[in-house]
C-alpha cells in the first residue's frame, strides 16, 4: 500500500525545550540562523485565568500543497510517502514557494537554494525515526505512516482531539496537533 | 525509627562557618563565601578550587562574592568555558568538554533505574584535559598518588563496573543499562519513612523551638518594594538549563538572549514611559541599590502578575571570551544584590529585589 507519512505533536506533553530544533540542526547540518522546525507558544486569557499551548512546528507536508504550481523549475516536488521536498541543485532560490507556503516552513539557505523539513527521509528510509522525534525528552512527537492502521501515529490521530494549522488554507496539512 | 545519614558526620574542616545552620549537615556555596571573610569562621579560608561553577552568576549579592575573593590568597578554576569566574582566578585548568572525556558512571535509583556511561567520542583539543586527569595529576603532585590507584578514566570506570557485576564491554557498547523498575514512593508500596525518632510526622517541632525558632511554621509577610518598582523573579527556561548553556552556539540560535517578562496591563502605564511598552522594546533594569543591567528586550505577557518582572537566569555576562553570551540580555544575578538566608538550613532566597524599568532607546 502507498505510504502517507505524517506526524503528530502532543501539545499536552511538550515543554518547549527546543531539543527537536537542535537535533534537526545537527542532523541536517543547517546553516547559522536556518531552521526547519521551531517552537510556537500561544497564550489565551488574561492573568491569572490562562491557558497555554506549546507547539513544535515544521513543514506540514501538505497533501494538497499550494506551491505545486509556484515552483518554476521543478525543484519542489512530492517524494515518497507524500513528503514535500526541494531538489537543491534544481532550485534557483527565486522564493516563489516561500511566498506560496502559508506556514513559513521554508527559508533560503546561504548556498542559494530553498531548504525545508524532509521528515528526515534519509533516516526514515533506513528504518529510523526523524531526528526531532528521536530526541524528544517528553516523547511528544510521533511519526509514522497514516495508511498503516497499526501504526501508533494512526491510533493517536484517530483517537485524540486534534487540529491542523490554518485548515482554511486548503492545503490539507499532515502534521496534527493533539490536545 | 531514626533517620540515618548515608555518610558519617562531616569533619570540622567541612563546616568552617562558626555556628552554621543547625538543621543543615553542610554549608552551601554562599555559606562558603561568607566563611571566606577573615575572622568569621572556625578557620580562615585561604583558597578556592572552583569546579565548573560560574560563581559570579550562580550566587546572589555579587559584591559579597568579590569581597570574599579579595580576601583569598589563591583561586583555581576548572572549567570547560572561559566563564567570568575564570577571569577572577589565579590559575585556570581547562577541562575537556563532555564528548572529549570519560566521566564517572551515573546510576540514579529512579522509578526505572539505569546505569549510564559517558565515554570520550573525540580526543580533547588544545591543552584541555579530562577531569580524571586533572584530579589524578594534582593528587600525584601533592603526594597523594596512592589515592588514585587507576591508570585512567576508562580503567577507573571499568573497575567500578566489574565490582558491581557488570561486563564493561557490554555497558560500553550499550551506553545505558536499564535496571529493574522498583517502588519509589509510599503510594507504590514503599514503607512509610518518617525521619523523626517518634515515628510520627511533626507538625510542631520541639527541636526547632529549643533552638529559638518558631515551633510551628509562621507566615511573615514579605516587604514590598517602593512604588513604581517590580519584584524581580528569576528562573530557568527549558532550553537553557544552566547559566553555562547561554554560550552554546547551537542553543543561542533559537534562544539567543533573555527577555524581561512584564505584565500586559502594567506595560501600558509604566512610570517614565510616554507610550505602552511593547514586546521587543529594549529596556534597562535598575534595582533598589542602583545596579543597572541590560539593555534587554521586553516580553509583554499575561503570564506574569502585575507587581513582578521575570528574567531567565544566565545572561548579562561580562566575560568577553564567551562570544555567544557576552553582552546579551540582562543579568538576574547582578540585580540580586540582596538575598534572604533561611536561618534553619542556610538556603538563599533571591526574589527579594526590586527593579524599575527605563527605556533604552526612543520608546
Amino acid at each position: 500500500m502507498k505510504k502517507r507519512y505524517a506526524m503528530a505533536h502532543d501539545t499536552r506533553r511538550c515543554v518547549g525545550c527546543h531539543a527537536c530544533v537542535i537535533a534537526c540542526k545537527t542532523e541536517n547540518a543547517l546553516p547559522e540562523g536556518g531552521f526547519r522546525d521551531w517552537i510556537a507558544t500561544e497564550t489565551q486569557g488574561t492573568f491569572p485565568g490562562l491557558s497555554m499551548e506549546i507547539r513544535s512546528e515544521r513543514c506540514n507536508h501538505c497533501a494538497s500543497p499550494s506551491w505545486v504550481s509556484a515552483c518554476p523549475t521543478g525543484a519542489s516536488h512530492v517524494s515518497e510517502g507524500g513528503i514535500v521536498g526541494v531538489t537543491h541543485r534544481k532550485c534557483t532560490g527565486c522564493k516563489a514557494c516561500i511566498a506560496a507556503c502559508p506556514y513559513g516552513a521554508r527559508y533560503v539557505h546561504p548556498g542559494g537554494f530553498v531548504d525545508k523539513c524532509t521528515f528526515c527521509l534519509h533516516r526514515v528510509n533506513q528504518g529510523q525515526q526523524p531526528a526531532c522525534v528521536e530526541v524528544c525528552p517528553t516523547r511528544s512527537l510521533t511519526f509514522g505512516d497514516l495508511n498503516d492502521p497499526a501504526a501508533p501515529l494512526t491510533r493517536l490521530v484517530a483517537t485524540r482531539r486534534r487540529k491542523v494549522l490554518l485548515p482554511e488554507s486548503g492545503n490539507k496539512p499532515q502534521v496534527f496537533f493533539l490536545s | 525509627m531514626s533517620f540515618e545519614m548515608p555518610h558519617p558526620a562531616r569533619p570540622v574542616a567541612d563546616r568552617p562557618k562558626a555556628g552554621g545552620y543547625p538543621f543543615a549537615s553542610e554549608i552551601i556555596a554562599s555559606g562558603l563565601r561568607d566563611a571566606s571573610i577573615p575572622g568569621t569562621a572556625a578557620y580562615d579560608l585561604k583558597a578556592w578550587m572552583v569546579y565548573g561553577c560560574n560563581l559570579m552568576q550562580a550566587l546572589a549579592s555579587r559584591q559579597e562574592t568579590i569581597k570574599a575573593i579579595q580576601n583569598l590568597d589563591f583561586i583555581v578554576s576548572v572549567d570547560v568555558l572561559p566563564a567570568e569566574i575564570c577571569g577572577w582566578s589565579d590559575v585556570v585548568l581547562p577541562e575537556a568538554t563532555y564528548l572529549e572525556r570519560d566521566d564517572d558512571l551515573s546510576g540514579p535509583a529512579w522509578k526505572e533505574p539505569f546505569l549510564a556511561i559517558r565515554q570520550a567520542a573525540v580526543p580533547p583539543m588544545y591543552e584541555s584535559k579530562p577531569g580524571w586527569w586533572i584530579a589524578k595529576e594534582l593528587g600525584k603532585r601533592l603526594g597523594l598518588g596512592e589515592a588514585f590507584p587507576w591508570k585512567d578514566g576508562v580503567d577507573c570506570v571499568d573497575t567500578r563496573l566489574k565490582a558491581a557485576g557488570h561486563n564493561p564491554a557490554v555497558v560500553r557498547a550499550k551506553g545505558v543499562v536499564l535496571g529493574t523498575p522498583d517502588v519509589t514512593c509510599e503510594e507504590e508500596g514503599l514503607p512509610v519513612m518518617i525521619p523523626h525518632a517518634s515515628g510520627k510526622i511533626q507538625l510542631k517541632s520541639k527541636e526547632a523551638e529549643k533552638l529559638g525558632f518558631d515551633a510551628f511554621p509562621t507566615f511573615y509577610p514579605q516587604e514590598e518594594g517602593p512604588a513604581g518598582t517590580f519584584r524581580l523573579l528569576n528562573g530557568r527556561a527549558p532550553t537553557h538549563t544552566f547559566g553555562r548553556t547561554v554560550n552554546n552556539r547551537l542553543l543561542a540560535q533559537p534562544y539567543p538572549e533573555n527577555e524581561v517578562w512584564v505584565n500586559a496591563a502594567a506595560a501600558k502605564a509604566l512610570p517614565g514611559f510616554t507610550a505602552p511598552l511593547r514586546t521587543g522594546d529594549r529596556i534597562w533594569l535598575i534595582n533598589q541599590d542602583g545596579v543597572k543591567s541590560g539593555p534587554v528586550r521586553a516580553k509583554v505577557t499575561e503570564r506574569i502578575r502585575g507587581d513582578c518582572v521575570f528574567l531567565v537566569h544566565g545572561w548579562g555576562q561580562n566575560a568577553t571570551k564567551q562570544k555567544y553570551a557576552h553582552a546579551r540580555g540582562a543579568s538576574d544575578s547582578a540585580l540580586m544584590t540582596r538575598a534572604k538566608v533561611d536561618p534553619l538550613m542556610g538556603g538563599t532566597g533571591m526574589n527579594v529585589n526590586f527593579v524599575r524599568i527605563e527605556p533604552a532607546e526612543g520608546v
